[in-house]
């Protein structure tokens, strides 16, 4: 598909340049968040489209709607369920089942927050468990900074686990047609070895002592209370088990992830509006689509076309030859150098933008290695370095802005390089321990 | 602006009243006296940690039934500010423009 005919660009421009060009521009106005990165990321989009390099047809072959849908459908299933207080419950529940003990409370949290990081996006994971956790925090009258710390690296080491947790699991297993089985297999397993590495490093000078009483306000929470509406909770755990098991059966049913997760929300918002009438379910329907975050569904459109305009001039084959160069062709050098590379990068920059621009630079390389399917190991590399990553500043994924704004408003600021030196160097032990991981298991 | 409402806030806990906090509390179980002393534990806070400043004004030339549907719409007294130097000029509530409704003749 690349360069079949070259395109016809504005003013007689080189398309490899032009298209560069705008590629590094891009990237350039994402890193320094003067202008909002969907804005940023649909102005290219046009450029790219107004300036000849690709039709607008072209542009819309280069957009993964199986990775819009997939992120559709699960953030209204998200949207809808949270109302009903089962995110408080679990978090409440978690914490006395430790005595609210606040060690036991930072290990259980970590556990809940990596649990359903895995299962629904990170953002939505860390939106619902942080106030709860400033509750709790706020009661025990601890430092709620070991807490929002862990949540932080619980939400991207969980979210690494499955298809489903992370935006680059998601792009990538769209692109190469991995399955939510093949990520379970292969990647959870990382998961549980790296998530207890939170709370060990955290032990390290750090007191966490809670007076009795103060123990006695968290264990006087009745978390059975939290569940505002159990109605609408049978019904969302209704929909989200079904999903979970569509998810798994997906690959032989022969169908998409993104029509599994579209049918769960259809359902889920037949279910809940079904018996209310036409006013009060345009509202309800209404309430549950404001749930998405359109922010981030228009950044991936302008992001998808942008890199596919860039890879249709045979700039991305040209820079798969050089890292081939670099890595002297070998697969196992390639597989480590990516995870590396992936992990630095996706610390700086959104890991988003980076994966979309790897995924088809990967690609590139199946004819040096023999063909696509020998492909996997790069594919795991890639996906644990910018999951992983994401954990090496507060700017490496967005639910670490979104725990850094809630321990602003709760007078405990998070700053940028306090936490980067205290988190970088956790970030790059999981990625050693993923090096280690990928080449005993893939070489 | 400081009301009775910023006392509120004082007395609960922070997860709930910041952006995007809590939206729901009914699990928390805490008597009187728990609230008596997070208020007390606010003793010496300064006074601009709990007062509203993002506040819908008036101005003296403000038309009555613009001021009402603000009125209407914050549920508290309206600050009537001199647009010229941003001066407090007094405060209008509810009451004072019913009264006015009230006495005047059709």
């Amino acid at each position: 598909m690349h360069n079949i005919h070259q395109p016809d660009v504005i003013f007689g421009f080189d398309p490899l340049w032009f298209a560069g060009a705008l590629f590094v521009f891009t990237y350039a106005m994402i890193l320094t968040e003067r202008l909002n990165r969907a804005v940023v990321s649909l102005t290219m989009a046009c450029l790219m489209i107004l300036g000849g390099v690709l039709t607008q047809e072209a542009a819309f072959q280069g957009v993964d709607f199986n990775t819009l849908g997939l992120l559709t459908g699960m953030m209204l299933i998200v949207g809808i369920t949270k109302d009903s207080g089962v995110f408080q419950y679990l978090a409440i529940w978690s914490a006395k089942r430790v005595n609210a003990d606040p060690w036991g409370i930072l290990v259980t949290l970590v556990l809940v927050t990596a649990i359903l990081s895995a299962l629904l996006d990170n953002v939505t994971t860390v939106l619902l468990i942080a106030p709860v956790t400033l509750l709790i925090t706020d009661a025990l009258k601890v430092s709620a900074y070991p807490y929002l710390f862990a949540e932080i690296f619980a939400s991207n080491i969980g979210g690494t686990a499955t298809l489903i947790g992370d935006p680059p699991n998601i792009m990538i297993g769209s692109a190469v047609g991995l399955s939510f089985n093949d990520f379970l297999f292969n990647l959870a397993p990382l998961s549980l070895i790296v998530l207890p590495l939170i709370p060990i490093y955290l032990i390290w000078g750090r007191k966490l002592v809670a007076d009795p009483q103060s123990r006695q306000q968290v264990m006087n929470y009745r978390e059975a209370d939290a569940i505002t509406d159990s109605r609408l909770l049978k019904q969302s755990m209704f929909v989200l088990a079904l999903v979970m098991v569509g998810f798994i059966l997906a690959h032989d049913i022969g169908q998409q992830p993104a029509t599994i997760a579209m049918f769960g929300a259809a359902v889920l918002l037949i279910l809940t509006n079904l018996p209310k009438d036409p006013s009060e379910q345009s509202k309800r329907v209404h309430k549950a689509f404001c749930e998405v975050e359109w922010i981030t569904i228009f950044f991936f459109i302008g992001l998808f076309i942008v890199v596919y305009g860039v890879e249709t001039t045979g700039l991305l084959e040209m820079l798969a030859h050089q890292v081939l160069d670099l890595t002297g062709g070998d697969k196992p050098t390639t597989a480590i150098a990516i995870l590396w590379v992936s992990a630095v990068a996706s610390a700086v920059v959104d890991n988003i933008p980076f994966v979309a621009t790897m995924i088809p630079l990967i690609e590139n390389m199946a004819v040096t290695f023999g063909g696509p399917e020998e492909l996997a190991p790069l594919w795991w590399s890639l996906a644990l370095g910018s999951c992983l990553g994401g954990n090496g500043s507060l700017v490496g994924a967005s639910a670490n802005l979104i725990v850094a704004g809630f321990a602003e408003r709760a007078g405990q600021p998070i700053r940028f390089l306090p936490f980067m030196l205290m988190a970088f160097p956790l970030m790059l032990m999981s990625i050693l321990v993923s090096s280690f991981y990928v080449y005993l298991r893939y070489f | 602006m400081f009301g009775v409402n910023c006392l509120l806030k004082l007395v609960l806990p922070k997860a709930a009243v910041m952006e995007k906090g809590l939206t729901s509390l009914s699990f928390v179980y805490e008597s009187l006296g728990d609230l008596h002393q997070r208020l007390k534990d606010m003793e010496h806070e300064p006074i601009s940690i709990c007062m509203k400043q993002d506040v819908e004004i008036v101005t003296p030339d403000t038309p009555l039934v613009e001021t009402l549907l603000v009125l209407y719409r914050n549920r508290t007294s309206i600050p009537v500010v001199d647009p010229e130097n941003n001066k407090l000029l007094g405060m209008i509530s509810y009451w004072d423009v019913g009264e006015k409704i009230l006495s005047a003749e059709g």
